[in-house]
């Protein structure tokens, strides 16, 4: 089942898990296939972790940005936003089959997504940033929780 | 394993027909969507469309057929070499929307189309309906089902699908058909357009 988390430990993900990770992106649906519209960047090193997450409120050993072209007119350019956030899924579904966890992030603040355009060099007037996707193992959280109903007599 | 059922999913545009999905495999598609809609929620309502209520749906789809084709061709979709077999397959898959058993219409509020710039609500809408036909997509491969999406892009159908489900203040985000495929398409062509920093 899908695994969301907002808090990860910081741990890496596995080279292996990551290129899975990655793979699992590419097979989002779209009209054009190929050309599909999109460009994932992935920002895993912890220079540009740390510059990023400076900007969000989760934090995650793993980035992932979905950044997707505007289209020509707006049924376009809504079909590639559409892309973008269906890739987020196929992440995040991928993810939790490898026991680690997603947050999905579909409208970012401002300051963070500045800064994504900025670290993955690619141009703020031919995209649009669909979706983050924060990937890394959860923090399990220890909660001890009951409810018991007890009859007697 | 996970990442054949996502790189296996494809648009189906031929199903069995008669072969009804089964309720725990529907359930299951269901829960998954569930989780989405937990994480983010937005005004949102999905009609499962079968049996004689489809039937109706067909002639209204009917309709919409010649503008998606020429929207195809317009938009480069569709080539002119391909044409010729694209739309015999149209013309096969209108006479019944393919023969799925179930389709699934997935409702929310959303803004006009001929605006350009949307207001963020209305994105926020329009990107969690995606996520859910995502998962819906996922989860029915997951389950041995298959999906195809059929588009609605003429403002007149949408209406008159609106009308026919007795709803007036949600907007169509979605349509998908649900049921076994009767035909297997290629393997998805992708580019790998990842990058690492």
């Amino acid at each position: 089942m899908l695994n969301f988390s907002e808090k990860f430990l910081d741990v890496p993900v596995e080279d292996g898990k990551l290129k899975i990770l990655e793979e699992s992106t590419l097979y989002a649906p779209h009209a054009l296939n190929p050309p599909q519209p999109w460009r994932v960047v992935v920002v895993k090193s912890p220079e540009r972790v740390r510059e990023l997450v400076k900007f969000h409120r989760i934090k995650s050993p793993v980035i992932f940005l979905f950044f997707i072209n505007k289209g020509v007119a707006t049924l376009n350019s809504m079909a590639n936003l559409a892309s973008g956030c269906a890739q987020a899924v196929n992440l995040a579904v991928q993810a939790s089959a490898l026991n680690l966890a997603c947050f999905i992030d579909i409208d970012p603040p401002k300051d963070f997504v500045d800064k994504a355009f900025e670290i993955a060099k690619i141009s703020e007037t031919e995209y649009d940033l669909s979706a983050v996707g924060f990937v890394g193992y959860p923090v399990k959280e220890e909660r001890e929780v009951f409810f018991e109903v007890e009859r007697r007599g | 394993m996970v990442l054949d059922f996502i790189k296996q999913r494809r648009t189906i545009r031929k199903y069995k027909r008669g072969l009804i999905p089964s309720e725990e495999a529907l359930e299951g598609i269901l829960s998954a969507v569930r989780v989405i809609y937990a994480q983010y929620p937005i005004p949102f309502k999905l009609y499962i469309v079968s049996g004689r209520p489809r039937l109706e749906l067909i002639p209204l789809m009917r309709q919409h057929y010649s503008i998606f084709i020429d929207l195809a061709i317009i938009g480069k979709a569709v080539s002119e070499e391909v044409r010729p077999v694209f739309e015999k397959i149209m013309v096969e898959f209108m006479k019944d929307l393919g023969g799925a058993s179930i389709s699934l219409i997935g409702l929310t509020k959303l803004y006009s189309w001929k605006e350009e710039k949307w207001p963020d609500w209305a994105i926020r809408n329009w990107k969690v309906s995606w996520m859910i036909a995502q998962t819906i997509m996922l989860y029915a491969k997951k389950n041995g089902l298959d999906t195809g999406s059929f588009t609605f892009s003429s403002a007149s159908i949408e209406e008159k699908i609106l009308e026919f489900l007795g709803e007036r203040d949600l907007n169509i985000a979605f349509a998908l058909n649900l049921g076994y495929r009767d035909e297997n398409p290629l393997p998805k062509d992708v580019e790998w357009k990842v990058v690492e920093i």
